[in-house]
């Protein structure tokens, strides 16, 4: 988003959690020999730096932190602060461990055996709604996402099949969820009851529905922001 | 060794992989064929090292469901797409679909070769956007399970227990008395008889001594670490 616009890129400001004084001490510098980052403030005890991470862009978990932890960490920061990006840093090369860093919402992910430059790209990209995943890596999460895909395959959880729907048929949905008959629902429009008809059929159709109660339903259960 | 399928309605493909892949010792014979079909009915059973798509030839949505098919019916067979649309949210339904590898639009043969050399190693190169769409996808997933009862691949009992519980539980595991934790944790007894009622609940068990069995028998939880 910043383009190359000179002197207008912001400055990334970063937070990080790392309880062993003299790693966090080795962050600070690094991270502030970079004209990229801003603000780098370093914290041990994370329920302090999840009180102030309201100011910060990306928050990075140290590698001193067990994985346990930097996870937890990271489920409470994104929960609490969708807008911070978290780095996770230290992860085993291993499926699960990677796995479960996607799965606690981190935005980028540092292997244990990946160089320092590995986690400034991260940052970077984080900050940028980017990531980059190592090309062995990948496949893992891949795989992850069609299983949980196929897990909830019954489920249209990101509203998929709401996108469909006309802006007309999400206005009779509305009503309908409203608990309007089709008679009310073409008097509010000022339309036909058989356009209505039609309506509530095409949109049973596109949401895979079979009665005006489950449609309601599946608007009740999409996830806020997107009905 | 790694004999291929190629599904594709066009032939300049076929020629440009043939002419592209003459000399690689990693692949195979390549085999052309026209429709999703054809595929599925006759050729698959034939032990295909990998399928190749190009989505841009079939007709709309056909290519989808045929990767979902292949990825469901034969989970060893790997899949690439190529000639996608270059939407993010077009190439994360092929991978929610269950793609091991995908190429934009139809670049250029040789890209194709090399996603395919990376697929066949096991390996996948992420372009940074498709990388984090593909991570916020599998948190949103995985948060969405969580939150409507997790009938999933985590079967351990205390991964629904909240991070509070989590420390209580470590404190039961420890046999601390309800007073005991009260004023570890600075809280009201009263709390903590709600916090074990609850955890109990979750665990499905009758009383702290399961409860501290359950933690002990789990290999995810570690109650003392937490924070």
């Amino acid at each position: 988003m910043d383009g190359n616009g000179k002197g207008a890129r912001r400055q990334t400001h970063v937070l990080l959690l790392e309880p062993f004084e003299l790693l966090g001490t080795l962050w600070q510098r690094v991270l502030g020999e970079d004209p990229d980052f801003g603000r780098v403030e370093a914290f041990s005890d994370p329920w302090v730096a999840l009180g102030e991470l309201g100011g910060f862009d990306v928050a990075l978990t140290g590698s001193s932190l067990s994985q346990e932890q930097a996870l937890a960490f990271t489920r409470e920061a994104v929960l609490s602060h969708p807008g911070v990006q978290v780095v996770v840093t230290g992860i085993p090369r291993t499926e699960s461990a990677v796995v479960q860093a996607a799965e606690a919402g981190a935005a980028g992910l540092v292997l244990r055996d990946q160089p320092i430059e590995e986690a400034l790209t991260a940052i970077r990209a984080a900050r940028n709604g980017e990531a980059h995943i190592a090309p062995e890596v990948a496949p893992m999460l891949m795989k992850r996402l069609a299983e949980l895909t196929v897990s909830l395959s019954d489920v249209d959880t990101v509203g998929r099949r709401y996108q469909e729907l006309t802006g007309r048929e999400r206005e009779v949905l509305d009503l309908i969820a409203l608990g309007l008959t089709n008679q009310q629902i073409a008097e509010r429009l000022v339309v036909e009851v058989g356009t209505v008809k039609n309506h509530v059929h095409s949109i049973l159709g596109k949401l895979d529905k079979r009665s005006r109660e489950e449609a309601a339903g599946y608007l009740r259960s999409l996830p806020p922001g997107l009905a | 060794m790694n004999d291929l399928l190629l599904i594709d309605r066009g032939v300049d493909f076929y020629q440009g992989l043939l002419t592209e892949l003459h000399n690689d010792p990693e692949t195979g014979t390549i085999y052309p064929c026209e429709t999703a079909e054809d595929a599925l009915t006759r050729r698959l059973e034939g032990g295909y090292a990998a399928v190749l798509i190009n989505a841009g030839t079939l007709p709309p949505r056909e290519a989808l469901r045929l990767t979902q098919e292949i990825n469901q019916r034969y989970p060893a067979v790997r899949v690439l797409v190529f000639g996608l649309e270059p939407a993010t949210e077009t190439v994360l339904e092929f991978i929610e679909a269950g793609a091991d590898g995908y190429v934009r639009g139809t670049q250029s043969v040789h890209a194709i070769a090399e996603a395919l050399r990376d697929m066949l190693r096991g390996e996948a190169v992420l372009c940074p956007d498709i990388a984090a769409a593909l991570m916020g996808r599998i948190a949103h997933l995985a948060g969405y399970r969580a939150a409507n009862g997790s009938n999933g691949t985590s079967s351990d009992p205390t991964a629904a227990l909240s991070q509070r519980q989590r420390e209580i539980l470590g404190m039961l595991q420890r046999g601390m008395t309800n007073a005991e934790i009260a004023a570890e944790l600075c809280i009201e007894v009263g709390t903590v008889k709600n916090h074990v009622h609850h955890l109990l609940g979750k665990l499905n068990v009758k009383n702290r001594q399961e409860a501290a069995e359950v933690a002990s028998n789990s290999l995810d939880f570690e109650g003392e670490i937490g924070f």
